[in-house]
C-alpha cells in the first residue's frame, strides 16, 4: 500500500532508513598525510587483500585504500603536494555501484549506513567498477597468491576473495562483527565505540583519519565534517559520500570538484592536469 | 486436417523454450551457484580458526626498536599494530613494521647454508652442510693476513659485544657498523669533543627549533612514532634544508631549497655569520681549541661568496644563523639518505659544528649526555667506513639485523681484499650483500627466535628490550652468536660466549643490579621502577612479556674543550656542470633489506613509493631532455647505465635525476637483483665516504 503516493515497499525502506542509529563516516585531514602508507598495508593485511602477482601494476592491482599524491603545478619553488587517501566513499544517496549491480551483490546496511559489497553474489561483470566516480573498486585478475606461511597468517574475521570478483573497501567489516560480538557476549546490544576502528585509523601515525558515526552529534567526526574547510569529493554529483576530507589550502578543495578524479590514481597527475 | 510441423514452428518452440527456462529460477540458480562454487574450490585458502589472543613484541626490523602489539589466531600473529602508550613511538607503526609478521614467510627465505661460485647474479648457489661451512671459514680466519672484520647493523646490542670481543682475539678484527645512519652528527659531534667515550642523543621533546640538512626526518627516521609525535606537538619548529620538496620539507615549517651538493657550502656560510656577527658567546669561544684556525678556515665562505652555488640568498642564510644563536635551544643534524646515504665526513662534520658553535650540547633541548648500558665499557673502538684501508679486508661477517639503510656493494667491495677473500652473511633471506656472499648461513627469521630490541641512536637514554619467539623456527637456522661461539671454540679463542638467551639475561642481571631506570609494560600501559623487581628473572620474565625498559636521563656537563680542526677541500670543487644523478630511498626497503611481499601495495600496485629502476625528473629536465612520463631511457654514469622508466614530478629539483634505491618493479618481493641493475652500482663511492651525488646523464631509449 502505498503511503504519501511512495509504493510499500519505498515505504518500507523509508522507514528502516528512519530507524537507522547509526551512520559511520570518516574525516581526512589532508594536512596532516604525509603519504607513509601505513594506511594502505594495514588495510591489506586487516582484509586479506593477497600481494600483487608479478604482472600487476597500478592499473589492475588491489589497494582498497591508495594513496595518490597530487601537485598544484609544475613550478619547483611554487608548486605544492597533497596526499590523497582514496578509497570507497560509503556513497548515501543514489550509491551508484548499488544501482547498476544486476546481482545484488550490493548492499547498504540500514544499521551503519556501509556499503557493502558481497563477493559470493558477485558474477564480475564490473558494472559498478565502471559506475563508480571515485574508481575505488577493484577487480582480481588473479588468483590471490600468499606463501603457505602467509595463508596461516591471514585474519580470520575475513574471508578471502578469489579471480573473478570485484572488492572494496568496507570499513573493515570484520573489525565491526567482532565488535558486535565482543558487545552481545557482554549483554550489550551497542558496541563501544572504542573497540571498532578501521585499520586504516589505527595505523595512521599522523592521526590524520578520524571515525566515527555521524549521527551522532557529539562525535569529533561528526563535528570535523561539519567545519569550514570540510569538503567531499564530487560532492556535485550528489551522491552524498560519508567520507570527508578537510585541509586549509583552497586549490586542494577546488581539485575535489574537478572532472576526471580518477587522475588522483596517478600520482604523477598535476590539479592542471585534472582541470584538462 | 493434415498438420505439419514447420521450420517455423520449432523456432518459434525453440525460442519459447528458452524464453520459458530463462524467467525460471533454474538459470539463475545454477549461475548463482556456480559463482558460489568458484569461490570455495581449493585455491582459496582456509582460515584459521580459534580464540584471538594479544601479545606484546619489539621490532627489530631496523634501528628504531618500536613497540609491538600481535593478535594471534592459533599462536600465529596475523595483525601487527603499535603500542598505544608507548613512551617513544607513541602507538606508531611504520608500513613495514605492520606487515613485519610476514618477513619469517618470505619468498626469497634461506632455510639452509649455502655457498656459491662464481659470478654475483648467475645461479651459482650450492646448499652446503653448516658445519663445511664453519670449516672453511675458520681456515680462512687462521691463514688470513688481511684483517677480519664484523659488519653489525644494529650495534649496542648484547650481541654486539660478542663480536668486539671476539675480533680482539683475532688481533687484526675491525668491528664495522652501517655506513650512514641518524648518528652521523652525533659521531662527528663526539669526534670534535676530542673523541668523547659518553653516547650522546638528541633532545627533541625539550628542543625549540630543529634544523635538518636533508635528514628525512617525518619519513621514516630515527624512531618514527616520535618524530611524528613531535611535529603534531608542534612545540618545536622544524626547518628543513633540502634539494627536493621532499616529504619532510612539505611537512616542516621552513622548507629552504638548495642545489643539491651544496650543502657544505651552506653550513660553512652559517658558520662564517656566527663567527662574524659575533653570535658565538665567550663562553663557548673560550671552549674552541683552534678558534682561530678555525675562523680562518671558513673566512672566504661568507653567505654572499656561496649563495650562487647554493641557490640560497645571503638573507635567507644570515637570518637563519641568528635564529639558530637566538634560539632557546636548537638541534642541527645532517642527512643520512636510507639510500642516498650519508654526506662526506667533511659536511658532515661543519654542521654538527653548528651545534657545539650555539652552545647546545650538553643542554637540554640540544645534544644530550646518555648514561652508557649498565657495565658497559666500549673496549674495541668503533671504526669508521672511511678510516678502513682500501683492500685490506679479508675475512668479512656480515650480522643477520637491519640497519633500515642501504648499504652499497661498491663500498663493500672497496675494502675487500681482490683475490681469495671469504664473505659470510647471516641471513633469513637472499638480499643483495648475500648475492655476493661465498657463505650464506640462515638465521631465524622475524618473531622466529628470541631477539633483543635495538637501542636508537637518537635516543635520549639506553634502552632494552626483547622480541620473544613467536613462530616456530626452521630446523637449519642459526642465531648469530652460535655461530660465532663456534668460529671461536675451533679457533681456540679464550673466550666464554653464552647462549643468546644467556646474553640477554646478563643483560637483564646488570640493569637489575644497578637499579637504574624504569619499564614501560606493554600489557597495562604502565611505567614500573626497575627497584620494584625482586630478582632479576622477574625483570626479564616481564620485558619478555613486553615491556621496554629505560635508563635515567644523563647528567649534562658543559662542553669545556672542543678541536672543530676541518680540513677543507676546494672553494666550490662540488660545482660542476651536468645532470646529477641522487639516490634515495625509504628506510627498511633499500636493497639490502627484506620486506613483505604486501608491500607490492605501495611499490607496484600503486605511485606511492617508487621501486629501483624507476627515475624521476622535473618538467623542465623532461622537457629539455625530450623524455616523457613512463618512456624509458638510459641512465649511465661512470659505473656503467641501466635502463629506467621516467616519471615527472615537480617536486625534484631541476637538473637532477632522483633515482629509488627500493625494490625491484614487479616484485616487491626481490630485494636482490640478479642481474645486478641495482641503481646503487651506479652512484659513485667517493673516498670521502659518501655516494649521495653522481654524474650522470639520461639519454631517450
Amino acid at each position: 500500500m502505498a503511503h504519501h503516493g511512495r509504493t510499500t515497499s519505498e515505504s518500507i525502506i523509508m522507514e528502516t532508513m528512519n530507524e537507522k542509529k547509526h551512520k559511520y563516516g570518516m574525516v581526512i585531514d589532508l594536512d596532516k598525510c604525509n603519504g607513509c602508507g601505513a594506511c594502505t598495508v594495514a588495510c591489506a593485511v586487516e582484509n586479506n587483500v593477497p600481494p600483487a602477482v608479478e604482472k600487476m601494476n597500478s592499473r589492475n592491482g588491489i589497494t582498497w585504500l591508495r594513496v595518490s599524491n597530487v601537485n598544484q603545478n609544475e613550478s619547483f619553488t611554487e608548486n605544492d603536494t597533497v596526499f590523497v587517501p582514496m578509497f570507497c566513499q560509503q556513497c548515501e544517496k543514489e550509491t551508484p555501484c548499488l544501482t547498476v549491480c544486476p546481482q545484488n551483490a550490493v548492499d547498504i546496511d540500514p544499521n551503519t549506513g556501509i556499503v557493502g559489497q558481497i563477493p559470493q553474489r558477485c558474477l564480475g561483470c564490473r558494472y559498478c567498477m565502471t559506475a563508480c566516480p571515485y574508481h575505488a573498486r577493484y577487480f582480481n585478475y588473479w588468483d590471490p597468491q600468499w606463501s603457505d606461511g602467509m595463508k596461516q597468517q591471514l585474519n580470520p574475521d575475513v574471508s578471502p576473495r578469489m579471480r573473478g570478483v570485484v572488492e572494496k573497501c568496507n570499513f573493515c567489516h570484520g573489525r565491526l562483527h567482532a565488535a558486535k560480538e565482543k558487545a552481545a557476549s557482554m549483554g550489550n546490544r551497542e558496541i563501544d565505540p572504542k573497540e571498532y576502528v578501521p585499520a586504516c585509523v589505527e595505523s595512521c601515525p599522523n592521526s590524520a583519519i578520524t571515525f566515527g558515526d555521524l549521527n551522532d552529534q557529539t562525535s569529533v567526526v561528526a563535528q570535523l565534517s561539519k567545519q569550514g574547510n570540510a569538503f567531499r569529493f564530487l560532492s556535485r554529483l550528489g551522491t552524498e559520500p560519508k567520507v570527508y576530507y578537510h585541509s586549509t589550502r583552497e586549490w586542494v578543495r577546488a581539485m575535489a570538484e574537478q572532472k576526471g578524479p580518477h587522475s588522483l590514481r596517478d600520482s604523477q597527475f598535476s590539479a592542471e592536469a585534472i582541470h584538462g | 486436417m493434415k498438420q505439419s510441423i514447420t521450420r517455423r514452428d520449432i523456432l518459434k518452440l525453440t525460442g519459447s523454450g528458452i524464453l520459458g527456462v530463462m524467467l525460471s529460477p533454474l538459470p539463475w540458480k545454477l549461475l548463482d551457484d556456480s559463482a558460489i562454487w568458484t569461490q570455495n574450490w581449493e585455491r582459496t585458502p582456509k582460515l584459521s580458526h580459534g580464540p584471538v589472543t594479544t601479545l606484546f613484541s619489539n621490532c627489530t626490523l631496523c634501528n628504531a626498536g618500536c613497540g609491538l602489539q600481535l593478535k594471534c589466531v592459533e599462536g600465529r600473529p596475523y595483525y601487527v599494530s603499535g603500542v598505544r602508550l608507548h613512551p617513544f613511538t607513541h602507538g606508531s607503526l611504520c608500513a613495514r613494521g605492520i606487515s613485519s609478521h610476514h618477513m619469517a614467510h618470505h619468498p626469497l627465505r634461506i632455510i639452509h647454508p649455502h655457498t656459491f661460485s662464481g659470478n654475483a647474479g648467475s645461479s651459482r648457489m650450492t646448499a652446503v652442510s653448516y658445519q663445511d661451512a664453519v670449516s672453511a671459514v675458520v681456515q680462512k680466519i687462521r691463514s688470513a693476513k688481511g684483517r677480519i672484520a664484523i659488519l653489525d647493523h644494529q650495534p649496542g646490542r648484547a650481541i654486539s659485544e660478542v663480536y668486539r670481543s671476539f675480533l680482539q682475539e683475532t688481533k687484526n678484527g675491525i668491528y664495522l657498523t652501517s655506513p650512514s645512519g641518524e648518528n652521523r652528527t652525533l659521531d662527528a659531534v663526539k669526534e670534535m669533543l676530542n673523541n668523547c667515550k659518553a653516547e650522546l642523543g638528541y633532545d627533541f621533546e625539550n628542543a625549540k627549533l630543529v634544523v635538518s640538512f636533508g635528514a628525512p626526518l617525518y619519513d621514516g627516521w630515527g624512531i618514527p612514532g616520535r618524530m611524528t609525535a613531535l611535529k603534531n606537538g608542534q612545540s618545536c619548529k622544524f626547518i628543513q634544508i633540502d634539494g627536493d620538496r621532499s616529504r619532510t620539507a612539505m611537512q616542516s615549517n621552513q622548507w629552504i631549497s638548495i642545489t643539491p651538493g651544496t650543502e657544505k657550502l651552506l653550513a660553512l656560510s652559517v658558520v662564517f655569520v656566527l663567527l662574524n656577527d659575533n653570535l658565538v658567546s665567550q663562553s663557548v669561544r673560550r671552549t674552541i681549541n683552534d678558534y682561530s684556525s678555525f675562523k680562518t678556515a671558513v673566512a672566504q665562505y661568507s653567505p654572499e661568496a656561496t649563495s650562487t652555488a647554493t641557490g640560497i640568498s645571503a638573507k635567507v642564510v644570515r637570518a637563519l644563523a641568528r635564529e639558530l644563536a637566538s634560539a632557546e635551544s636548537a638541534i642541527i643534524l645532517s642527512g643520512a639518505d636510507p639510500g642516498g646515504g650519508p654526506f662526506d665526513l667533511e659536511t658532515e662534520k661543519i654542521i654538527a659544528s653548528l651545534n657545539l658553535l650555539i652552545g647546545n650540547v650538553g643542554k637540554s633541548g640540544g645534544i644530550v649526555v646518555k648514561n652508557n648500558f649498565p657495565g658497559q665499557e666500549l673496549h674495541t673502538a668503533q671504526i669508521q667506513w672511511t678510516s678502513v684501508p682500501d683492500h685490506s679486508i679479508e675475512v668479512l661477517i656480515v650480522d643477520s639485523s637491519d640497519s633500515g639503510y642501504a648499504l652499497p656493494w661498491n663500498l663493500i667491495e672497496q675494502k675487500l681484499v681482490e683475490k681469495n677473500r671469504c664473505i659470510v652473511t647471516l641471513s633469513p633471506i637472499l638480499n643483495e650483500i648475500s648475492a655476493h656472499a661465498d657463505y650464506l648461513i640462515p638465521a631465524p627469521g622475524n618473531f622466529e627466535s628470541l631477539m633483543e630490541g635495538p637501542a636508537p641512536a637518537s635516543n635520549t637514554t639506553a634502552v632494552f628490550s626483547l622480541s620473544a619467539p613467536v613462530l616456530t623456527r626452521q630446523e637449519n637456522c642459526v642465531e648469530p652468536i652460535e655461530l660465532i661461539k663456534e668460529l671461536s671454540a675451533k679457533l681456540s679463542f679464550a673466550l666464554v660466549i653464552p647462549t643468546q638467551e644467556g646474553s640477554l639475561r646478563q643483560r637483564a642481571e646488570t640493569i637489575h643490579f644497578a637499579k637504574r631506570g624504569s619499564l614501560f609494560i606493554y600489557a597495562d600501559q604502565q611505567t614500573k621502577s626497575v627497584s620494584d623487581y625482586s630478582t632479576p628473572d622477574d625483570l626479564y620474565n616481564e620485558l619478555l612479556k613486553g615491556a621496554l625498559w629505560m635508563d635515567e636521563p644523563g647528567k649534562q656537563i658543559p662542553v669545556r674543550s672542543m678541536t672543530l680542526s676541518i680540513n677543507l677541500s676546494p672553494f666550490f670543487a662540488e660545482q660542476q656542470g651536468g645532470l646529477k644523478l641522487i639516490a634515495y630511498g625509504w628506510r627498511g626497503t633499500t636493497s639490502s633489506s627484506q620486506m613483505s611481499p604486501i608491500m607490492s601495495k605501495l611499490f607496484q600496485e600503486s605511485d606511492l613509493r617508487s621501486s629501483n629502476g624507476s627515475v624521476s625528473i622535473h618538467p623542465e629536465t623532461a622537457a629539455t631532455l625530450g623524455l616523457k612520463k613512463h618512456e624509458y631511457a638510459t641512465l649511465s654514469t661512470k659505473n656503467g647505465m641501466m635502463t629506467v622508466k621516467i616519471t615527472i614530478d615537480p617536486t625534484v629539483h631541476p637538473n637532477v635525476i632522483k633515482a629509488s634505491v627500493g625494490p625491484l618493479p614487479n616484485g616487491a618481493e626481490t630485494p636482490l637483483n640478479p642481474a645486478g641493475d641495482n641503481i646503487l652500482n651506479l652512484c659513485e663511492v667517493k673516498s670521502t665516504g659518501t655516494w649521495r651525488i653522481t654524474d650522470a646523464q639520461l639519454l631517450k631509449v
